[in-house]
């Protein structure tokens, strides 16, 4: 099978998938992407299961090339340029959601990301990295999964899956549900279980403010920056479970998205939950980026998702035998 | 002795939490640990992971074919009775003796410690070796387990600066709390301490090597000790 080769890595790639579950309970985070909504995509275009590894870049993405024929799909935030060089020096643009032919010699340029903060680069067959613990997501904080537990770098070669049996895909429109649904700046919240922390200004603090996404966001969590949420327990509570898209006041009072890569547990109080459905737009966010909170309730929240996932799968719909 | 009624709810679209007590206490654990247990065994239907904690516990679903009323029914049954007066009946728990060396580069804050309580390095030491310790929970890192039972006189507060890499292994105090560090990270805990076991290693069955329940005690080995056992891989 092909394998990949890194000739610049970009700012900064790891290999992600659905993430991996079953051991939290042994202080294992999921990892895995960010936007799992533009991996599900890219991946059923290139006729894999959603779970096959891809790798997400981050704000700039890098420089590949193979050894042997790859089918390439690029998805998620839409590079300012994404090209493939032939071995005579002719370039030529690749568009995004689409089954693309990088060839042998051939070189594959993800340029910076002008909106949004993650691309992901999914490869008909899957980025063949040993899984650990069950998946191939990489944890880089710990060293778990992935490449070596790593962020890739220049030189790095990675494996090329056997094809899966389903055919390559076609998605039209997909860029009208990406806007839609994952590049979008108001986020849908639930309410938090740590009501006693906070009192209703804390509330209504949250609900009719803008926030910026600071440039100290990562895949722990993205931090924000604007008016600040009072606590009433002077920021702390005993540790427990922090789920994902959990919205953390700690202390200084500005808001903290807990990401794929959060410690399992935490000590801060939560006031609001992102809903599953947005946890792709989370994903998307870059610094500088305004941010609303609209509240709704649980079963709205399920509503949302269940209506989003059944619009996927009508523009795309998951090879046969998808997790 | 106060009855916390078990309470569960859901903290968010995709995650139900349920709370076992109100504080930190034997009592907690011991209807965390059973809880835990009876859930394991339930088989909820799409059940992606079960978290405890110190008084809670957080169940994560998926959300295709989230059927709300069977998973809340099958909670409900299945830690409905620990919420009583009486205490579960304790769970058979492992003991566990981890080796730790105090002496040297080992215990890096050690005479510090010793130095803030003015008590020697080797009462230190025999304090920290004497108790038994219980694992809470496993959280915040992968294989790093919250410890309780550290004794009052050597609980020691957090650096004031913390330390850009504590070694793996490194066992240390923090506040009221004593734990060990399973990977090389930066970290601000009182390090009195290393163990040359490896606390957490993802391609071994179980890849932590404490968990929930167990019993924990420190025993005191040398640096000769420490490097053979190193050497092992234990």
């Amino acid at each position: 099978m092909p394998t990949l080769r890194v000739v610049q890595p970009g700012m900064f790639t790891t290999v992600q998938d659905l993430g991996r579950f079953g051991f939290a309970a042994s202080g294992v985070a999921p990892a895995g992407a960010a936007d799992t909504l533009s991996l599900r995509i890219g991946n059923r275009i290139a006729g894999n299961r959603d779970d096959a590894a891809a790798l997400e870049m981050t704000l700039v993405g890098g420089v590949f090339t193979a050894d042997d024929h790859a089918l390439i799909v690029i998805s998620g935030a839409s590079p300012r340029a994404a090209t493939i060089k032939n071995a005579q020096g002719v370039v030529r643009a690749i568009p995004s959601y689409n089954v693309v032919d990088l060839n042998a010699g051939e070189e594959l340029q993800i340029g910076p990301l002008d909106t949004g903060a993650r691309t992901y680069m999914c490869v008909r067959g899957g980025i063949d990295v040993q899984p650990v613990l069950g998946a191939r997501a990489t944890h880089v904080a710990s060293g778990i999964g992935g490449f070596n537990g790593r962020a890739l770098r220049a030189g790095d070669e990675l494996s090329i899956g056997n094809p899966p049996p389903a055919m390559r895909r076609e998605a039209d429109d997909a860029g009208d549900f990406a806007r839609r649904h994952i590049f979008r700046n108001v986020l849908r919240v639930t309410p938090g279980p740590h009501a006693p922390s906070f009192d209703g200004d804390a509330v209504s603090i949250l609900a009719h403010a803008t926030y910026e996404v600071s440039e100290k966001s990562d895949r722990m969590g993205v931090r924000l920056a604007g008016p600040s949420v009072p606590t009433r327990t002077e920021g702390r509570m005993i540790t427990e479970p922090m789920p994902a898209g959990a919205i953390q006041i700690p202390e200084g009072g500005q808001p903290l998205i807990l990401g794929p890569d959060r410690p399992t547990t935490g000590g801060y109080p939560v006031i609001v939950n992102i809903i599953a459905a947005d946890l792709s737009a989370v994903g998307q966010s870059r610094p500088r980026d305004q941010i609303r909170f609209e509240f709704v309730t649980i079963e709205a929240a399920r509503t949302i998702w269940t209506t989003q996932r059944a619009e996927l799968d009508r523009l795309i719909p998951p090879a046969e035998g998808r997790m | 002795m106060n009855s916390t009624p078990i309470e569960f709810d859901w903290s968010s679209d995709h995650t139900l939490r349920i709370v076992l007590g109100s504080e930190i206490s034997e009592r907690s654990h011991q209807r965390v640990v059973a809880a835990y247990a009876a859930l394991r065994s339930k088989q909820l239907p799409g059940l992606l992971d079960i978290t405890p904690a110190y008084t809670t516990i957080v169940l994560t679903f998926d959300l295709v074919d989230l059927d709300v009323d069977r998973i809340e029914a099958a909670v409900r049954s299945a830690v409905q009775p620990f919420g009583g007066e009486t205490s579960p009946s304790e769970t058979k728990s492992r003991v566990v003796e981890i080796p730790v060396c105090y002496d040297g580069d080992c215990g890096l804050d050690l005479a510090e410690v010793a130095a803030l309580h003015g008590i020697s390095p080797d009462e230190v030491v025999r304090l920290h070796t004497s108790a038994a310790y219980h694992v809470y929970f496993l959280g915040f890192s992968p294989g790093f387990a919250y410890l309780g039972g550290l004794p009052a006189a050597i609980a020691s507060p957090r650096l004031s600066t913390p330390r850009i890499r504590v070694p793996g292994g490194s066992v240390g105090i923090a506040g009221q709390q004593t734990g060990i560090y399973p990977q090389s990270t930066p970290g601000g805990w009182r390090i009195i301490g290393r163990t040359p076991l490896v606390m957490f290693d993802p391609h071994r069955n179980p890849s932590a090597l404490l968990a929930i329940a167990d019993r924990v005690r420190f025993i005191a080995i040398d640096q000769t000790e420490f490097a053979r056992l190193s050497r092992q891989g234990a």
